[in-house]
C-alpha cells in the first residue's frame, strides 16, 4: 500500500490556521474536519497532525485549552490567535500566489 | 527567531521545563483522547475491539514517535538532557564518596582562598575611588617648600589646581585621650582632588593665612562615624586636638583615607599653618623658617589637577620653566635642593605605595597558583576515573551514544562537582576573611570595613567556579571521550588509549611540581631574609623596654618658649633620676631618635673645625639627642672616651659623641679625642669629641657604614621629643606600672604609652617579609601535598594495570628490588622533570622579590637546594609506597587471572 503523498510543505499548517480560524476544536475533530472538507484527496496522517499542532502553538498562532467535548470527556481545543489569523492571511496570500503560478505554469500549452 | 515572538512564547517554554510533569501528562492525555475516539469509530465501522485498538495504533503512526516529535517541537530536549546528566552525575559522584570529597574540598580550598584574596584586593584597591577626575590627577616629584608651593599655585597655565599635604602626619591626642592622625594640607586641597564632602565643606583660602586663621578641622568620615556617632549636625562642633579647640567645618568622603593611597589612612585634616597649632610649634624658629624660607628643601607633597589636553610631557615642561624663574627670582631657592620637577599621573590613588604593592602580587599569584594546582589534581583525578570508566563509556558509544552526548555526560560530572565546590568555598572564604586581617600590620592599613561576603565577591567565586570546570572538567572529558571504539571493546585493546591518556596525566603532574616549586622557592627566599636579617646583631640592646612620651604633645607641656623647653628638660631630669632608682632598672636614658625608625629631621650638617677647604666637608649625618647613660642602657659600646656628664653643661663647647664610622672619615689613623666639630646654624657652633661609640645599625639591620652623631639634649634641645629607654634587671614587664606611676608623680597631666620592647619593633620592620613568606610556606606546602597525591594516583593506577606484567615478570624470574627500582624510577622522572622546569623558572621569577631582599642574593643556592630535596623527598615516599605494593605480591595478579 502506498502512502498518500506529503502535503506541500506548509500546508499542514494553512489548513489547520483555515479550519481552527472558523471555530475552536480538539485534535480529533480536526482531523474529522480535514476529511470531510478534502474528502480523500489530502490524506493527513492522524500521527503527523499532533506535531504540527505543537508547532503552531509553540509559534504562538494558536492557543489550547482544556474544555469539555461533545461527548463529555475532557479534551484540548485549540483556536485561533490575533497572531494567527495575521499568519493565515499571509499563508493564504501565499498560497494564492502559489497555486496561481503553478496551474499557470501547467496551462501553459506544449507546441 | 523575532524577539517579540521570542518574548511572546517565552510562558509556554517555561512552563514546559518547570511544569514538565504536567505538560507529560496532557501530552499523554490528549493522544489518549484521539485513540479513544479512533477507537469508537472502527468499532462504529464494525472492526472488532480488539482489532480496533491496534488499528487506531497504526494510524497514528507510532504513538511515542509522534509524542517525541511533539517534544522536539517545544524545544526544550536539551533541558531534560541535562537534567539527565545532572541526575546521572549526581548518582555517580555519590557511588564514589571518597573521590568526590576529595574533589570538592579540594576544588573549594582552590576557588575560595581566591576569592578572600581577590576580595581583599578589590576592597583595597579596585574598589571605586572618591576622587572627581581621576586621570586627570597628578603628582609633581619631589614636592616643594611652601612659598614656591604658593608661586607654582599662582600659575594657571597648565594646571587648574594644585594641592599640598604635609608629608609629615600629626599625631593629636582628644580630650578622650584618642591619638589622632592627621595631615596639614592646602586650602584648596579637598577641591583639587575633586572630593565630594560627605558633610560640611573643605577649607577656604582664609583658613590658610598666616600665622594662622581661625583653628578648623575636617575629620574622616570613620571618625565622624565612630567618635560622634555620625551626628548630622556635626559641622560647627568643636573637637580638642592637644588641647586646642578646633572648629569641625567639614566629614570627608567614606571611602578617602588618604591622598598616599590605600596604604594608610588618616582622621583629621587641618590647614597648614594648623600644624604648628597642633603640634605646639608655632613659637619654634624651625617652623617659621620651614614656612618662609624658600631654600627649605621639599617638604609639602604636591597632588595636582591638569587642564583639559594638556600632557604630562607640557606639563613637566612648565614646571622647569617656574623653577627656572624661582632660581632667577630667588637665588639658591631650587638650586640648594636640585629641585628638578616632574609631573607623573597620581597612581597612589589605585595602588598601594611600593612596599606594599609587593605583598598584593604574591597574594594573587600564591592564590592563583593554588587554583591551578586544585585544578590540575581534580583534572588527574577526572582522568583516572575516566580510565577507570573506560568499559561504561565504550558500552555507551556502542549503544549509540553520540560523543558529544558523552562529552556532555562528563562535563555534567565536572558541572556538579564545581557546584559542590562552590558552596563549600564560601566557608573556607569566610574563613580566610577571618584570617586576613592578621596581615593588616603588612599591608598597613585595615582591611576589616571593607571585608564582607559581597555580591562581586560572590560573583568572582562563581566564576571562578566554572573556569575551574572548564580547567579541570574539558580536558578529561575531551580525552575520555576519544575512544576508539572497536579498540576499545577487545579487552587487552585499551593499552594503546592508555598511554595516551597517561602522558596526559603525567604532563598535569610535572606542571604542579613546577608551580609547587616555584611556590616554595618564594617562601624559602622570604624566610631566608627575615632568619638572615633578624640573626645580624644590631650592636644594641634588643631586650629594651621603650616608652613613648607622645605626652608631651598632649597638652602637658607647652613646648616652645624658653620657659617651656626648661619646663620639659626639667621633666627630663626629674623624671629620669626618680626612674633610675626603682628597684629592678638596670639602666634608664631618654633619646629621641628610635633603631629602626628615623624621625623627619633628625639631621644636623657638620663639619671637622680645622679644615682646608671649608665648603667640600660639610656633612649631613643622622644624629641622636641622648640623655646619659643611653650607651649603657642599649649595651652599645663606647670604643673610647667617655659617655656624656651632666657637668658637660656650661662648656662654651659642647660635647658630642661620635660613632666609628664618623671619626674614621674625619681623623682617619688619629684619635678623634679632643677633636672639635663645627655644626651649622646651632648654638654652641663647636663640639667636641668626647667619646667614639661602636657603630651599631641605625635605620635597618642592612645598612653599611652610616656616620652618626650623639648629642646631649641639655645642650642640644630635642627637635621632637624624646623617648624614655629602659633596661630592667629582670622581666621588663614587670617594672612598667611603676615607671609609668613614678612619671606621673613628676607630672600628673603625663599619659604614657604601652610601652614595646626594642625587639618587637625591629621584628616589625619585617612584617610583609614575614607575611610573604607565611602565605607562600602554607600554600607552598599545600601545593607540595596536592602533588604528592597526584603523583601517588598516577603511580597506583601505573601499577595497578600492570599488575599482570608484573607477575609474569616475576615468575621468569625478576626479582622484587628490580620492580620496585623500575616503578620508583618512572616517577622520579615525573619529580625530576618537575624541578628541572621548575628551578629555572623560580630563577627567572626571584628577579621580582630581589627589592626586598636588601642586598642578598635571590639565586641563593641554599634556598633551591633544600627546596629541591624537600620537594624531591616528599614526592619520592608518594612514589616509593605503590611502588612496593607492586613488588609485595605480583604473583597474586596471576592468580586472579
Amino acid at each position: 500500500m502506498s502512502k498518500p503523498s506529503d502535503l506541500v510543505q506548509g500546508t499542514l499548517d494553512l489548513l489547520i490556521l483555515k479550519i481552527l480560524a472558523l471555530q475552536p476544536l480538539n485534535g480529533w475533530s480536526i482531523s474529522q474536519r480535514l476529511k470531510q472538507i478534502s474528502g480523500d484527496t489530502l490524506r493527513v496522517s492522524d500521527g503527523s497532525l499532533y506535531p504540527a499542532l505543537h508547532k503552531l502553538e509553540q509559534e504562538g498562532w494558536i492557543k489550547a485549552e482544556w474544555k469539555a467535548s461533545e461527548n463529555n470527556r475532557r479534551a484540548k481545543f485549540y483556536s485561533l490567535t490575533r497572531a494567527g489569523r495575521k499568519q493565515l492571511e499571509k499563508e493564504a496570500a501565499n498560497w494564492r500566489r502559489l497555486s496561481a503560478a503553478i496551474s499557470y505554469v501547467v496551462q501553459i500549452e506544449e507546441t | 527567531m523575532r524577539p517579540s515572538h521570542w518574548f511572546r512564547t517565552l510562558p509556554l517554554r517555561l512552563r514546559s521545563v518547570l511544569r514538565r510533569g504536567q505538560v507529560e501528562r496532557e501530552l499523554a492525555e490528549e493522544f489518549q483522547y484521539h485513540l479513544d475516539m479512533k477507537i469508537e469509530e472502527f468499532i462504529a465501522a464494525g472492526t472488532p475491539p480488539e482489532e480496533a485498538r491496534y488499528a487506531a495504533l497504526r494510524a497514528m503512526d507510532g504513538l511515542e514517535k509522534r509524542k517525541e516529535e511533539c517534544r522536539d517541537v517545544r524545544r526544550v530536549r536539551w533541558f531534560d538532557e541535562l537534567r539527565q546528566d545532572v541526575g546521572y552525575a549526581t548518582r555517580i559522584l555519590a557511588k564514589s564518596p571518597g573521590f568526590t570529597i576529595m574533589a570538592v574540598l579540594m576544588l573549594a580550598l582552590g576557588i575560595g582562598a581566591n576569592t578572600a584574596i581577590v576580595s581583599a584586593i578589590d576592597a583595597l584597591v579596585f574598589r571605586p575611588l572618591p576622587f572627581g577626575e581621576i586621570d586627570r590627577l597628578v603628582s609633581i616629584e619631589p614636592g616643594s617648600n611652601f612659598q614656591n608651593y604658593l608661586d607654582i599655585r599662582a600659575d594657571d597655565k597648565v594646571f587648574s589646581g594644585v594641592a599640598a599635604y604635609m608629608g609629615l602626619t600629626i599625631g593629636a591626642r582628644t580630650d578622650k585621650a584618642d591619638v589622632l592622625s592627621g595631615r596639614a594640607v592646602s586650602a584648596n586641597f579637598f577641591q583639587v582632588l575633586g572630593l565630594r564632602m560627605t558633610l560640611g565643606r573643605g577649607f577656604v583660602p582664609e583658613e590658610e593665612k598666616l600665622p594662622g586663621g581661625p583653628p578648623v578641622v575636617v575629620i574622616s568620615h570613620h571618625l565622624w562615624k565612630q567618635s560622634f556617632s555620625s551626628d548630622p549636625a556635626i559641622a560647627g562642633k568643636t573637637l580638642k586636638l592637644n588641647g586646642e579647640p578646633f572648629d569641625i567645618v567639614g566629614v570627608a568622603p567614606e571611602d578617602f583615607r588618604d591622598v598616599t593611597g590605600p596604604g594608610s589612612s588618616q582622621d583629621i585634616w587641618v590647614p597648614i599653618p594648623m600644624f604648628a597649632r597642633i603640634m605646639h610649634s608655632e613659637k619654634w624658629s624651625a617652623w617659621h623658617e620651614a614656612i618662609e624660607h624658600r631654600d627649605m628643601y621639599p617638604w609639602l607633597g604636591i597632588v595636582a589637577h591638569l587642564k583639559p589636553a594638556v600632557t604630562l610631557q607640557q606639563a613637566t615642561a612648565r614646571m622647569h620653566v617656574l623653577a627656572s624663574d624661582l632660581e632667577k627670582a630667588y637665588p639658591g631657592s631650587t638650586k640648594k635642593w636640585n629641585w628638578n620637577p616632574t609631573v607623573v599621573p597620581e597612581t597612589r590613588a589605585r595602588w598601594p605605595e611600593g612596599d606594599a604593592r609587593l605583598l598584593y602580587v604574591i597574594l594573587a599569584a600564591a592564590a592563583l597558583c593554588i587554583l591551578l594546582v586544585t585544578c590540575t589534581n581534580v583534572a588527574n583525578l577526572l582522568l583516572a576515573r575516566g580510565s577507570a570508566r573506560q568499559r561504561e563509556i565504550v558500552t555507551r558509544f556502542a549503544l549509540g551514544a553520540g560523543r558529544g552526548r558523552i562529552l556532555c555526560q562528563l562535563l555534567a560530572e565536572g558541572f556538579t562537582l564545581s557546584a559542590l565546590a562552590l558552596i563549600v568555598s564560601l566557608l573556607v572564604y569566610g574563613w580566610t576573611l577571618q584570617a586576613l586581617p592578621a596581615f593588616e600590620d603588612s599591608i598597613g592599613t585595615t582591611l576589616s570595613p571593607a571585608l564582607s561576603i559581597d555580591r562581586r565577591a560572590l560573583v568572582f567565586a562563581l566564576c571562578i567556579g566554572l573556569l575551574t570546570n572548564v580547567i579541570f572538567g574539558l580536558a578529561p572529558a575531551v580525552v575520555t571521550s576519544r575512544t576508539n571504539l572497536t579498540a576499545a571493546l577487545k579487552n587487552q585493546g585499551l593499552l594503546g588509549f592508555r598511554l595516551n591518556k597517561n602522558s596526559w596525566r603525567r604532563a598535569l603532574v610535572v606542571f604542579q611540581m613546577v608551580l609547587t616549586v616555584i611556590l616554595l622557592i618564594g617562601a624559602g627566599l622570604f624566610i631566608r631574609t627575615v632568619w638572615h636579617f633578624e640573626s645580624i646583631d644590631p650592636g644594641f640592646d634588643r631586650n629594651v623596654l621603650l616608652f613613648n612620651s607622645d605626652f608631651l604633645l598632649s597638652g602637658g607641656f607647652e613646648v616652645g618658649t624658653t620657659e617651656a623647653d626648661s619646663q620639659v628638660l626639667t621633666f627630663y631630669r626629674q623624671g629620669l633620676q626618680q626612674v633610675r632608682e626603682l628597684p629592678g632598672i638596670r639602666s634608664a636614658a631618654w633619646a629621641e631618635d628610635l633603631p629602626f625608625e628615623r624621625r623627619g629631621f633628625v639631621e644636623e650638617t657638620i663639619r671637622p673645625e680645622e679644615t682646608e677647604d671649608r665648603d667640600a666637608n660639610w656633612l649631613s649625618v643622622h644624629c641622636n639627642t641622648v640623655s646619659t647613660a643611653y650607651f649603657r642602657t642599649l649595651s652599645i659600646p663606647l670604643v673610647e672616651g667617655r659617655d656624656f656628664r651632666e657637668s658637660d653643661c656650661g662648656n662654651p663647647t659642647g660635647a658630642v659623641i661620635v660613632n666609628e664610622t664618623l671619626a674614621r672619615q674625619y681623623w682617619p689613623g688619629a684619635s678623634p679625642l679632643g677633636k672639635r666639630i663645627r655644626v651649622k646654624d646651632q648654638k654652641p657652633e663647636l663640639w667636641e669629641v668626647v667619646g667614639v661609640a661602636k657603630d651599631v645599625k641605625y635605620q635597618n639591620p642592612w645598612e653599611h657604614d652610616r656616620p652618626y652623631a650623639y648629642f646631649p639634649y641639655w645642650q642640644l634641645p630635642p627637635f621632637f621629643h624624646m623617648d624614655l629607654h629602659v633596661s630592667a634587671a629582670g622581666n621588663p614587664m614587670h617594672v612598667i606600672d611603676s615607671i609609668r606611676k613614678t612619671l606621673q608623680s613628676v607630672n600628673p597631666k603625663v599619659t604614657m604609652n604601652n610601652p614595646r620592647l626594642m625587639a618587637e619593633r625591629t621584628a616589625s620592620l619585617f612584617s610583609q617579609e614575614r607575611a610573604a613568606a607565611s602565605v607562600l610556606t602554607v600554600f607552598g606546602s599545600l601545593a607540595l601535598v596536592l602533588a604528592a597525591i597526584g603523583l601517588y594516583g598516577i603511580i597506583s593506577y601505573s601499577v595497578a594495570q600492570r599488575t599482570r606484567e608484573f607477575g609474569i615478570r616475576t615468575a621468569l624470574g625478576a626479582q622484587k628490588g628490580d620492580l620496585l627500582r623500575q616503578v620508583t624510577l618512572e616517577g622520579m622522572v615525573l619529580i625530576v622533570l618537575g624541578l628541572a622546569i621548575g628551578l629555572p623558572c623560580s630563577m627567572a621569577l626571584s628577579r621580582l622579590v630581589a627589592s626586598r631582599m636588601h642586598g642578598l642574593s635571590p639565586l641563593h643556592p641554599g634556598v633551591y637546594a633544600v627546596v629541591s630535596i624537600l620537594g624531591f623527598a616528599v614526592t619520592l615516599c608518594s612514589v616509593i609506597f605503590p611502588a612496593r605494593r607492586a613488588a609485595a605480591d605480583p604473583m597474586a595478579a596471576l592468580r586472579v587471572e
